[in-house]
């Protein structure tokens, strides 16, 4: 009878933790948001559910950033070539870097992607 | 009975909730790209370390704008001093240059620094100027080198106790050990017309996955796009109807040069390569967005043709 009663405690166990770490690991992928780092520190997460413009500085570098229907783009940069902002709105997918101004937006969440070459 | 259920029990939580595997990462501004490093392992943050050192040296040693590099000695026809190591990274360069008959071409670097693309004053220079740029032979390593520091990296984490990583070196993926149930790698393709993700590639272990596209690096003049993928055969931005190319293979070094070898090539004559080839697969991608896959690609997540053996 005991063993019995083991058996349903190690089942009931064996299942929360099952059960935990696929919540935990599914709310995880639901957050659709991005992170802007510059110089290599996080500066601001933003929602990409909310629209907004922002400028972020880091000396005499400057970058804006506009957050528009869930996707986020650097809008205006005063970086020689511009490439960050030929990438246009990005909702996901490889990472947009502004690299003559140390400037890299990531996404979080919602990335069942280990990677993105390109 | 009791202890030792306890004893179960408790090993059962370290089992199934135990703190995770440690984690590094860190993001690191080298070769003119941003390379992210994400390491799982105990010793990870020493291989992060270790990765780091080994992406500035390789830089140091190899830049074209440095004075003191290799790169720069051998361009002024000195004889720089070099460990075997370096003289056998140049000369597997060669060796991928005269495999595809020079659509790689890493002598090109005049030819790069002509169009403005090292120091970023664009201009279109003419035909003869472009021929006597490619007379030049300048050595440039740009096309070979983030592919060869993943090569190394993974020698890196090969000695130390890591489980896996996934390096972006620039946008080069290099994959390194396996995913915890067995799952392979999903390494997402840029999309080179529309920005975001083309599509999927799923790799086993340890792989690189390496993009060369005329998204990457261009500048406009007079409504006409000229980007960095020079051919050797014209000096000029190679076209030949491809947009971008992704390269799948055990080697880094590998995987980037040829992905911009097939990109000069074009598609059919990169897919007769491939059927002459055994280390790699590859997706292209045409001007107007239709996608090829090498049989063996694992490509997912978009409409494509497969190219068959």
């Amino acid at each position: 009878m005991k063993t019995k009663y083991w058996i349903a405690l190690f089942l009931a166990i064996a299942l929360l933790c099952g059960g935990l770490t696929l919540w935990l690991f599914n709310a995880n992928q639901n957050a659709a948001a991005a992170e802007v780092w510059s110089g290599g520190k996080l500066v601001k997460t933003v929602s990409l559910q909310e629209d907004q413009t922002f400028t972020v500085t880091s000396g005499d570098k400057e970058n804006v950033i506009t957050v528009k229907d869930g996707a986020i783009a650097v809008t205006q940069a005063n970086c020689p070539d511009k490439h960050c902002i030929h990438r246009g709105y990005c909702s996901g997918g490889a990472q947009i870097v502004c690299l003559p101004n140390k400037l890299v937006i990531k996404f979080v969440g919602k990335q069942p992607l280990d990677g993105v070459s390109g | 009975m009791k202890k030792l259920l306890c004893v179960f029990f408790a090993l059962l939580f370290l089992a199934g909730c135990a703190p995770k595997t440690p984690k590094a990462q860190r993001d690191i501004f080298a070769m003119d790209t941003l390379m992210s490093l994400q390491l799982w392992g105990e010793d990870a943050d020493a291989a992060a370390e270790d990765v780091e050192a080994m992406l500035h040296h390789l830089e140091a040693r190899w830049s074209v704008t440095r004075e003191d590099s290799i790169t720069a000695g051998l361009n002024r026809g000195i004889r720089p001093e070099m460990t075997p190591q370096e003289l056998a990274l140049l000369s597997e360069v060669e060796a991928l240059y005269r495999r595809t008959g020079g659509a790689f071409n890493p002598y090109l670097g005049e030819v790069s620094r002509l169009w403005g693309f090292y120091d970023k004053n664009y201009r279109v220079p003419d035909a003869q100027e472009c021929f006597l740029a490619i007379q030049a032979g300048m050595l440039d390593m740009g096309a070979a080198l983030k592919g060869y520091a993943g090569d190394r990296a993974v020698e890196i984490l090969e000695e130390l106790d890591v489980e896996r990583a996934i390096l972006n070196l620039g946008g080069n993926i290099q994959t390194y050990g396996h995913k915890p149930g067995g799952e392979p790698w999903k390494i997402g393709i840029a999309d080179p017309i529309r920005g975001g993700t083309l599509g999927v590639v799923a790799v086993e272990g340890t792989m690189s996955i390496v993009t060369s596209g005329s998204y990457q690096r261009y500048f406009e003049q007079d409504g006409v796009r000229y980007h960095h993928i020079m051919d050797g055969a014209t000096g000029a931005p190679a076209d030949s109807g491809l947009v971008s190319v992704t390269v799948i293979s055990r080697s880094g070094l590998t995987a980037d040069a040829l992905s911009t070898a097939l990109f000069v090539m074009g598609l059919e004559e990169a897919a007769a390569f491939w059927r002459q080839s055994e280390d790699f697969e590859a997706v292209f991608v045409l001007a107007d967005g239709t996608v090829y896959a090498t049989a063996g690609a694992n490509l997912s997540g978009c409409a494509y043709q497969e190219i068959s053996s």
